[in-house]
């Protein structure tokens, strides 16, 4: 008993020790850590910040002319990076009223001008959304010991929404000149001295409306049977492009219309081979005669003013490449954006697909610009700012006509296109009294009635029966899904469908 | 508020002053204030009249930022107070006059930074240049008013130097907000003492250094008491006084690198660095006849000429006394030049060898003439062993000596 009773103490002593060993060790160990801990020699050039840049305003030097030591390239480059994040910090201090982030930027002096505005909007409940959209700096000066750069940004155009107690109270946009002083500090460039100036150049110019050619679209949606939501993806093959788009030719269509993913065509950054399928596809059509209609924009939803920045880049990228092409009818700016209208606020998208539409114009002065409204009685917005007016029908087509009429009377001047119009023909066990193959030749068949009477351009959904609907689409419903998967003409087995006799017009006469 | 109401009591005065000539105009809304130009600071209410029920806000953006302005209506006039955001920095102000995100009214203001100038932001850099006529220095001058705003354009900058006996004043402007002006290096070295002034404001004092420039060939020189080679004296090789091209002493604690290459063919160095215009270093004499050339370098930039030194044998001879049981060597007495003890530190070799092995090598150095070895029992076991010395290059060998 008293064995026990000795070794439990001893036990129990010898516990405690290497408790109390083990924790002033790690005691120790933890000081010697903090000690260790400190600067990083690598952040000295700050080379750990390896991000995808976020923001990305059209930006273009003028040519080097500035007085003092010669620019060169490295250091413009920094320079850029530095003072495009500055904008890209500020504007983000001011949407949160926070002064985080702004120390990199601006030194401690300039820094006092923003962190005023940021107390009186916070006490104000103001807060702002902004970004700029285009920059043209020209570096007037450089000092000798490289430290010191003094430059102009011309033009600089601002777009802004400035809300107060939550509700948003006005948005404008404006331009202006910035004369900017540039300190090199601890490896940043830091705004020191930012003086506001009247913009010294006319303002933006947008073209003139492009008068519409003389083409009547008879045309239809398309993806590749096997792959919907994606014909520009790694299933890519150009001779099932090339067959499906002579059916098309061969229906006595003229128009296709073809949707771009913005995220699979690689955001800010298209990359090189998503624009060559595109051209691949323009190519085949323009071998067939037929016309395209490029939908950019499938699938995005994000319209803040802060992502405004990488969108532009995507259209600038797309619009470029594709300005000379010449199977290319219009542009299709966004598929039904007013569907956004009620999660992203209707002011904001319509903003977004303002400024887009003018860069369009811009960086394609050749090609009409559209955008494929949801709902027939929003094809009024916008009406002055587009080429040619589309909307997108799925409802009643017993009002189609009257509808249509009325639109025609409050657009009596631009043309007007019906982009998507179907029938589904699924009948199972989700829609025991679905629509049928013939119900929907039927469909066809008194729509085709209702264009012809009045000479309406077309465009119908679509093609192909689908096997798969990608989740995006309609979401993960089933009864959604197979609605969705039976639109087309032609079924999932390749054979032409009872509707197919009425794709079009001509071709049911034939 | 009281301040405010202070303000607004002579503001709305006039106001009811000049009611009369606004009164004609038939505008629902129209801006009162009729000045379009402020100095930074002064801008501190807007003033409208408007007919309208509701109140309209007001939109104000300028440099650095974006707001909408607190309102006083006072009757039918309306009264905005310019936050310190806005009306303390300079440069254009845009205002929009706003109700239910229409634009009533739009226009511009222009902020001028005041002639008080408060700082002048002065950046000079590089802070020191070399002598002659190629490199410089630039200097660049923000002057800031009292809420840190750059002058404006075309403002007059004086700037002054002091350098040696010269002083000259320079006259320059504001563009691009700042003002600037390279400094060219003189033949030769000193300070430059910089100011400037702007309106009111002197800026403090700054400097910038003409270093020398870069050195040139120069010569060498050795100072020794004796030419022996008694292995304890020291010969000092000192350089020329070192100077650029335009005769300027180069920088304190350029480094000279002494190369010295004895008659084996061996090489050895030294270093110093220079204290006004002369690097020296010290070496000890060899302990046995020697001759060392020896030149400098500035590693890659000046040389100096080569000279040589000779020393000459001290140590002739000497003697070597085995004892107890020839277990105790005692080396000596070895004498110098003059017959005297040769001072303590000369380097003694013994060299232990069995069957053309070498079993220990032994060095010691002298004291008062004399070096001693014991060959340890518990080491060296009772056998013959060969015995080598050597002392200031001199070397005796005894062979098969038994040690007991």
């Amino acid at each position: 008993m008293v064995n026990v009773k000795k070794l439990t103490i001893q036990s129990l002593l010898i516990l405690s020790f290497m408790t109390l060993s083990s924790f002033i060790l790690f005691g120790i160990s933890s000081v010697i850590t903090y000690l260790n801990t400190g600067a990083d020699r690598s952040k000295m050039f700050h080379t750990e910040i390896q991000k995808e840049a976020q923001y990305i305003p059209k930006l273009s030097w003028a040519p080097l002319q500035n007085e003092g030591r010669k620019m060169d390239s490295q250091t413009l480059k920094e320079l850029e990076k530095n003072y495009l994040d500055a904008w890209y910090a500020r504007h983000i201090c001011y949407e949160k009223n926070t002064k985080k982030g702004l120390e990199n930027y601006y030194t401690d002096s300039a820094e006092k001008n923003l962190f005023n505005f940021i107390d009186f909007n916070k006490a104000n409940k103001i807060h702002i959304e902004a970004t700029t959209l285009n920059h043209h700096p020209e570096v007037n000066f450089f000092s000798e010991d490289g430290q010191l750069v003094v430059l102009t940004d011309r033009n600089v155009r601002e777009y802004k929404r400035i809300h107060q107690d939550e509700l948003l109270i006005h948005e404008t946009s404006e331009y202006a000149d910035y004369k900017v002083i540039l300190l090199l500090e601890n490896g940043f460039w830091r705004i020191r001295h930012l003086v506001k100036q009247p913009a010294s150049a006319s303002l933006q110019q947008v073209r003139a409306p492009i008068p519409y050619p003389d083409f009547h679209i008879r045309g239809i949606n398309y993806y590749p049977q096997a792959t919907p939501w994606d014909t520009f993806g790694g299933e890519f093959n150009s001779e099932i492009i090339s067959n499906d788009l002579q059916i098309i030719k061969d229906a006595n269509l003229n128009t296709v219309r073809i949707f771009v993913q913005y995220e699979d065509f690689g955001k800010a950054q298209v990359p090189k081979g998503k624009i060559e399928k595109l051209k691949k596809l323009l190519d085949i059509a323009e071998e067939k005669q037929l016309k395209v209609i490029v939908t950019l924009f499938d699938f995005y939803g994000d319209y803040s003013v802060l992502d405004w920045t990488q969108t532009q880049r995507h259209i600038e990228t797309i619009c470029t490449a594709f300005k000379g092409h010449d199977a290319l009818l219009a542009w299709d700016l966004k598929n039904e954006p007013d569907l956004d209208f009620e999660s992203r606020g209707k002011e904001l998208v319509l903003s977004w697909l303002k400024e887009s539409i003018q860069l369009i114009k811009k960086t394609d002065p050749k090609h009409l610009v559209t955008v494929g409204w949801a709902k027939i009685e929003n094809a009024v917005l916008l009406k002055n700012e587009l080429d040619l007016i589309s909307f997108h029908y799925y409802e009643d087509i017993t009002h189609f006509e009257t509808a249509y009429q009325k639109l025609k009377l409050k657009i009596p001047n631009k043309p007007i296109a019906l982009g998507e119009y179907g029938i589904s023909s699924y009948r199972g066990f989700w829609y025991p009294f679905g629509n049928s193959e013939r119900s929907q030749a039927k469909f066809h068949k008194t729509m085709q009635t209702i264009l012809e009477k009045n000479n309406v351009q077309f465009l119908s959904w679509t093609l192909y029966d689908y096997k798969k609907i990608p989740k995006e689409v309609v979401g993960k419903l089933p009864w959604r899904k197979y609605l969705q998967k039976r639109y087309g003409f032609i079924d999932t087995h390749g054979k032409p469908k009872k509707a197919f006799s009425y794709i079009s017009s001509s071709a049911s006469t034939e | 508020m009281k301040k405010c109401i202070a303000l607004l009591v002579p503001c709305l005065f006039y106001f009811h002053l000049t009611f009369g000539q606004v009164k004609g105009n038939n505008k629902p809304v129209f801006l009162l204030t009729k000045d379009s130009i402020f100095t930074s600071g002064n801008l501190h209410t807007l003033a409208f009249k408007s007919l309208l029920k509701e109140t309209p806000k007001l939109y104000l953006t300028n440099s650095y930022g974006t707001t909408i302005c607190p309102v006083t209506k006072v009757d039918k006039f309306l009264f905005f107070k310019i936050p310190k955001a806005i009306n303390s920095k300079r440069g254009l102000v845009q205002w929009q006059l706003i109700l239910n995100s229409k634009t009533l009214l739009q226009a511009r203001l222009h902020i001028v930074s005041d002639t008080l100038v408060s700082k002048i932001e002065t950046y000079i850099g590089p802070p020191s240049i070399i002598a002659g006529n190629r490199d410089f220095s630039m200097i660049v001058m923000i002057p800031t008013d009292t809420l840190d705003n750059p002058v404006m354009d075309n403002s007059k900058v004086v700037l002054k130097k002091q350098f040696l006996n010269v002083e000259d004043t320079t006259h320059l402007s504001v563009k691009n907000l700042i003002s600037y002006r390279r400094i060219y290096a003189t033949k030769k070295t000193g300070r430059y003492l910089i100011s400037s002034k702007t309106f009111n404001k002197s800026s403090t004092e700054h400097t910038l250094h003409v270093w020398p420039a870069l050195p040139t060939d120069f010569t060498i020189k050795a100072q020794r008491n004796h030419k022996y080679a008694d292995g304890n004296q020291l010969t000092q090789i000192s350089t020329s006084i070192v100077k650029d091209f335009y005769g300027n002493v180069v920088s304190d604690g350029t480094f000279v690198n002494f190369i010295i290459e004895d008659k084996d063919g061996f090489m050895l160095s030294a270093k110093g660095k220079t204290i006004n215009g002369i690097a020296s270093t010290k070496l000890v004499h060899p302990d046995h006849e020697q001759v060392w050339k020896i030149k400098s370098f500035i590693q890659g930039i000046a040389e100096s000429n080569e000279i040589t030194l000779t020393y000459k044998q001290v140590v002739t001879d000497f003697q070597v006394v085995f004892s107890e049981h020839n277990r105790q060597i005692t080396v000596g007495p070895l004498r110098s030049f003059m017959q005297q003890m040769i001072p303590d530190g000369l380097r003694v070799t013994l060299d232990i060898q069995k069957g053309h092995k070498t079993h220990k090598y032994m060095v010691e150095t002298s004291k008062n003439g004399f070096v001693s070895f014991r060959i340890d029992p518990d080491n060296y076991k009772n056998e013959s062993y060969d015995f080598t010395i050597t002392a200031a290059s001199i070397q005796k060998t005894f062979k098969n000596k038994r040690v007991w």
